[in-house]
């Protein structure tokens, strides 16, 4: 009975916290759960739903160990640094500028967050129809006489470099950072400017020396989010890179779509392989983080 | 030293100049494109002008509004869940301390940190096996998992402003946690409460992979329905899909921004309580 009455009472200790309960069940089963759950039927386990049985455990991913893969691997990787870099970098800059002028002029805040309602997937469309070599700007570009064809306008859709991929991403994630970011930077501000201003600094050496040692964590973190995002998407490529470029979530999503149930297996595979790298990432990315806390959070 | 601030300033004003224009651009040939069906290179503008489109948007064979009520109904769910969990969650993760906080909070917050394919398909998985799940249902826990991470840090940020003192005065005033919740922290909340619903509702309407993969690509919410077209390349027809999908968004936003402002209104007659947190701030 005391048993139960020492439970009791430790149970109406932590009551508060309770309210946590849902939504951490909610990721554990479904999250977690769910990973795993992908996990057992790329391994091959039993329960699979897949008619074929294989009897070799880990099939699809020897499967992945090709040229092939590796190299949509590469592509697939670089490509979603690229953006996150790119867009934390210019993020960053048209942050700050905003925070400094968006007294004067409201409206290029809300020109900065409408991309943030727009789907990926428009966003892509949005750059096929201005990227095209008989798009808008190509059409722009014709008017001032820059190009006299068609075919002079350089080739922006479906292209080797993937050059529409990231300019169609950037203009989704750019406004995602100045939006993650800007609330904090104008609180930095109106807490920082008159005092740096009395000591005698600039707003460079205010950047410097608050607000960047501040905001490292956040920005560093609004990137990881960039990247992870980017690495697992699928509208944008799917509609503006070409086949060969070889995404890794586009020909995933092939595999899961079109080639039925015993193909799942790879699929989940390719998946995986991409959530690891994100984790792993994000692990290193910590990991730099605890080392410059450590360090006193010096910049430069 | 005066003519490099000069040279400094132009450098900005020419960058911020170029990343508007890049931002606004890519709109302007969307709404041209939704209203003409003929539009050849090196045009500017097209020559004739119709409707074409949006007749063909709104007749039967569009789907245009079955797209979009399923959209709304999906999106709806997943507000109500995101309501439902992120609410308390945030709560507890802002106002009291405890052991393994940091795992916690980080589990919660994965899905921004980790792409969550993955999980999708196990979950689409589990979903066929117990059919019990109403697809509305099973594509809205989807996008719960997509959308929970934006709603419980909102909300959280917004805890933390708020601070504990005013919930401290009022419990020894002898009020108990649900009067405390009710009188004191829903008001302060409810900007918040209004931002993420916004984030979480255009979140939701925008996804294509997890309604796919979640619906085995059968319930037919917007992306799903203008993805197609988006590939086969009727741009007219995608142009005018597009616009009718900021129809809702550009409606939300200014709900959001009316609620906003009438809360703003009644927080000014009530009096005092904004100069209560910012006092609070600041002695945070």
């Amino acid at each position: 009975m005391w048993r139960m009455n020492k439970m009791i009472h430790q149970l109406n200790k932590h009551k508060g916290l309770l309210g946590i309960l849902p939504a951490l069940l909610f990721m554990l089963i479904f999250f977690v759960g769910g990973a795993f759950h992908s996990l057992n039927i790329s391994l091959g386990g039993q329960d699979s739903m897949s008619m074929v049985v294989h009897q070799e455990k880990f099939w699809a991913y020897r499967e992945l160990i090709n040229s092939t893969f590796f190299r949509s691997l590469g592509v697939t990787v670089g490509m979603a640094a690229v953006v996150a870099v790119l867009s934390g970098t210019i993020g960053l800059l048209a942050a700050l500028y905003l925070a400094e002028r968006s007294k004067h002029w409201k409206w290029l805040n809300i020109i900065f967050q409408l991309p943030v309602g727009i789907p990926h997937l428009l966003s892509a469309y949005l750059f096929m129809q201005v990227l095209m070599q008989s798009g808008w700007y190509s059409r722009i570009a014709y008017y001032f006489g820059w190009i006299d064809s068609m075919e002079a306008f350089p080739v922006l859709v479906h292209d080797q470099w993937g050059t529409g991929v990231i300019m169609a991403y950037m203009w989704k994630e750019v406004p995602f950072i100045v939006l993650l970011i800007s609330p904090f930077i104008v609180k930095l501000i109106s807490d920082w400017k008159e005092q740096s201003i009395a000591l005698g600094g600039s707003f460079s050496q205010t950047v410097r020396w608050v607000i960047v040692p501040i905001l490292l964590p956040i920005w560093v973190g609004g990137m990881w989010v960039v990247f992870a995002f980017t690495i697992g998407a699928y509208e944008i490529p799917a509609l503006l890179a070409r086949t060969s470029f070889g995404s890794i979530p586009v020909t995933a999503f092939q595999e899961y779509s079109q080639f039925g149930l015993d193909r799942q297996a790879v699929a989940i595979a390719m998946n995986m392989v991409l959530a690891v790298i994100s984790f792993v990432v994000g692990s290193i990315l910590i990991y730099l983080q605890l080392q410059w806390y450590n360090r006193g959070r010096r910049v430069w | 030293m005066v003519k490099r601030l000069y040279v400094r300033r132009s450098v900005n004003v020419i960058f911020i100049t170029l990343l508007t224009l890049f931002l606004i651009f890519p709109f302007i040939p969307l709404i041209i494109w939704s209203f003409t069906k003929h539009w050849p290179w090196p045009l500017l503008l097209p020559e004739e002008w119709n409707i074409s489109s949006w007749k063909y948007l709104l007749s039967v064979s569009g789907r245009a509004l079955e797209g979009l009520s399923n959209s709304l109904i999906v999106a709806s769910l997943t507000l109500l869940g995101n309501l439902l969990l992120g609410i308390p969650a945030a709560k507890v993760l802002a106002q009291i301390e405890f052991i393994g906080k940091k795992a916690v909070f980080s589990t919660l917050l994965a899905p921004l940190f980790i792409p969550y394919t993955v999980s999708i398909i196990g979950m689409h998985d589990f979903a066929i096996r117990f059919t019990l799940l109403n697809e509305y249902v099973s594509v809205a826990f989807a996008h719960l998992i997509v959308t929970l991470p934006y709603f419980i840090a909102t909300i959280w940020f917004q805890f933390r402003l708020i601070g504990n003192k005013l919930q401290e005065a009022a419990v020894s005033l002898g009020a108990n946690r649900w009067k405390v919740f009710l009188w004191i922290e829903a008001p302060l909340l409810l900007p918040s409460v209004l931002l993420g619903s916004f984030l979480v509702v255009v979140i939701s309407l925008s996804q294509y992979l997890p309604t796919w993969i979640m619906s085995g690509g059968t319930l037919l919410t917007m992306p799903l329905i203008i993805f197609p077209f988006a590939n086969s390349g009727d741009s007219s027809i995608v142009a005018a899909y597009s616009l009718l999908f900021f129809v809702p968004v550009l409606l939300l936003l200014m709900v959001y921004f009316l609620l906003v402002r009438i809360n703003a209104k009644n927080n000014l007659q009530i009096g005092g309580e904004k100069d209560a947190i910012r006092a609070n701030k600041h002695s945070n």
